[in-house]
């Protein structure tokens, strides 16, 4: 009896704790890791991975547009900046793990700043259009020979799977799957942190209007400094467990695509829900993966860029809302249509007890 | 870079304000071009007074609005406010998102509220700038910026109380009755505990019951709050009603400047609007 109303009492905890929910999120994946080679083949696990590090950039977007109101399409690079240097550091320059990452984020950071700078200046459709040279401009610095001990250039650049983290648990498949899993989890705690925060709040009321964000004591430039700041680091840090993951990184994959892709996961997402945006996350990166190895796919690559076209059409004609959007309607249609059922059995119930006590 | 370098203006000494002035315009001029909206005016508001500003369309009033809360920067002339104790603060060298700090706070002709968020946490928005290191404690929700939060969070729900509006507090905004967001955005400007409540048209686009109902708020906020309202109003039952000094200005001239009775009997605000024989 006891047993069974602690049991009780933690299911209500787990229900209602946001925390919890991304906690218990993470044990599935965990759980489907440990399954890898019985029930999940290795590729399906490899693409959750996949998916994952590519939500983490999504994620960062999402405080960008979801919460900032600004658009940028230089995801990529950063993305790729931060695959590049992980190898540099932890690879070439022999640094540990940790330290690498934490150089990775200092840089994301400064990085932000100096986008968040510019748009004070620019807004809406040109400030994407001034990510987007910026970006290209990183591609290009990428491909100088200078920089062949970073990036490679057309060969891309690998790193043998040799590191250790902390110097115990070394980054075999399945332990940086689990890592990967860490780290998003804590990533989502912290981004739904921000979101339902002052924080969060100012910078919704910035997207929504800019004089009345003023008025309210609302310093954009710090706000959008932030959100790119949040942006950018967070695409660092996935391109740094891409890195790690992969083990592999070629500065074509950096391209205007991957841009969009992570623009179109926080559109079919949908800002209202932190569970909408990993679901967009999925329906772009973990869907796509597994659309590559279908034949027509393979046969036809750009079949993939159809589908996330006609996903982003659908989405946008239908549920502006996203994901998050459908789940919410959905739900209160299913409770509204519960209720009715419940009303109606009950009307029956007291129309016949009327009718009775008529007769009598 | 262009952002980073101050603009260097030298401090100006600060007048001595009248005990019982919360804020003066003096010689107020702003030119767009060639056009001169606010043409040299000189307007002083008393503490704890509900100060009407009216005039026709194009007379200036948005744009006087506008150099006090500092969206525009006057091309000349001063506006002082006076704080309590005494504390008198040039509002030209004030950035716009700290002139809140002054507890001078605004409200919006077309109502500005953010329909993600519930009516409860709108309330919440202006609480950004009232404590430091507010990101950090934010991301990781530090036990400070939690225990702020609860604070806040019970204020914004006494004051929905106190305006009628506790049964909205958990839902958007968006859908809600005009005169109800109207109700919202002042809720919201009692947040800050306000010395200076600045109202841009607050009965624009409401019917005649919704506005007699905003006038008992507004009388009702003034005494409950302690506080100085500045009226921008077309609507002249409202303003004549409520306010116990009236301010008509055209084309960027004040007019006249008194009680609304001095106003109504006067003969230049009455050939700004109906036009001179």
């Amino acid at each position: 009896m006891n047993f069974k109303n602690t049991m009780h009492r933690i299911g209500l905890f787990v229900k209602k704790n946001a925390y919890a929910h991304f906690v218990v999120f993470g044990l599935l994946l965990v759980v489907v890791n440990l399954l890898r080679g019985i029930v999940f083949n290795n590729f399906f696990v490899n693409t959750v991975g996949i998916f994952l590090i590519f939500s983490i950039a999504v994620l960062g977007f999402y405080v960008l547009l979801g919460y900032g109101g600004l658009a940028s399409l230089g995801t990529s690079s950063f993305i790729g900046l931060g695959a590049f240097l992980a190898r540099y550091f932890v690879h070439v320059l022999n640094m540990p793990f940790m330290i690498g990452l934490v150089l990775i984020m200092l840089i994301g950071i400064i990085l932000g700043v100096g986008v968040g700078f510019i748009s004070l200046r620019i807004e809406g459709m040109y400030l994407a259009i001034i990510t987007l040279a910026i970006s290209e401009i990183v591609v290009a610095l990428f491909r100088l020979t200078a920089l062949n001990g970073l990036t490679g250039n057309f060969n891309g650049v690998s790193m043998p799977r040799k590191s250790i983290l902390f110097g115990l648990i070394s980054l075999t498949t399945e332990n940086m799957f689990v890592v990967i899993v860490i780290f998003f989890v804590i990533i989502m705690a912290l981004v739904y942190n921000l979101t339902k925060s002052p924080v969060g709040r100012a910078m919704l009321s910035m997207k929504n209007s800019e004089s009345a964000a003023q008025t309210m004591g609302v310093n954009l430039l710090k706000y959008r400094i932030l959100a790119f700041v949040v942006a950018s680091v967070l695409a660092m840090v996935a391109g740094f467990l891409y890195m790690f993951n992969q083990r592999f990184a070629i500065l074509t994959e950096w391209n205007l695509n991957m841009s969009l892709n992570v623009l179109a996961a926080v559109v079919i997402g949908g800002t209202a829900s932190i569970w909408g945006i990993v679901g967009g996350g999925f329906l772009i990166f973990g869907i796509n993966a597994f659309l590559k190895n279908i034949d027509v796919f393979v046969k036809y690559p750009s079949l993939t860029l159809i589908f996330n076209g006609l996903l982003m059409i659908i989405v946008v004609l239908f549920y502006p809302g996203g994901l998050s959007q459908l789940y919410f309607k959905s739900k209160y249609y299913v409770t509204a249509w519960l209720k009715e059922r419940k009303a109606k059995t009950a009307l029956k119930k007291g129309g016949n007890q009327d009718e009775v006590t008529a007769q009598n | 870079m262009k952002l980073l370098r101050k603009t260097k203006q030298p401090k100006k000494d600060l007048p001595i304000l009248n005990e019982d002035v919360v804020l003066s315009v003096r010689n107020l001029t702003m030119k767009f071009g060639g056009l001169t909206a606010v043409n040299d005016l000189s307007i002083d508001v008393k503490r704890g007074e509900i100060f009407g500003l009216i005039g026709p369309n194009g007379a200036g009033k948005t744009t006087v609005f506008n150099c006090i809360t500092q969206f525009y920067k006057p091309t000349s002339g001063d506006v002082y406010f006076q704080g309590e104790g005494g504390k008198v603060v040039h509002l030209n060298d004030v950035k716009v998102s700290d002139v809140i700090k002054h507890g001078i706070i605004r409200t919006f002709q077309n109502v500005e509220l953010v329909w993600e968020l519930t009516v409860l946490e709108n309330l919440l928005v202006t609480h950004t700038t009232h404590h430091k290191a507010i990101i950090a404690g934010s991301i990781l929700k530090l036990p400070h910026t939690r225990k702020e939060e609860a604070k806040i969070r019970e204020k914004a729900l006494n004051i929905l109380a106190f305006l009628g509006l506790f049964q909205y507090k958990d839902i958007s905004p968006y859908g809600l009755p005009y005169g109800i967001l109207k109700k919202i955005e002042l809720a919201r400007t009692l947040m800050v505990d306000p010395k200076l409540i600045i109202l841009d048209e607050p009965a624009a686009g409401l019917n005649d019951s919704e506005t007699a109902e905003l006038a008992r708020t507004i009388d009702m906020i003034r005494s409950m709050y302690n506080t100085t309202i500045f009226l921008v109003e077309h609507d002249m039952k409202l303003v004549m009603g409520i306010s116990n000094t009236v301010c008509a200005i055209n084309f960027g001239k004040m007019l006249m400047v008194g009680t609304p009775q001095e106003c109504q009997a006067n003969v230049a605000v009455r050939e700004a609007y109906l036009g001179s024989e």
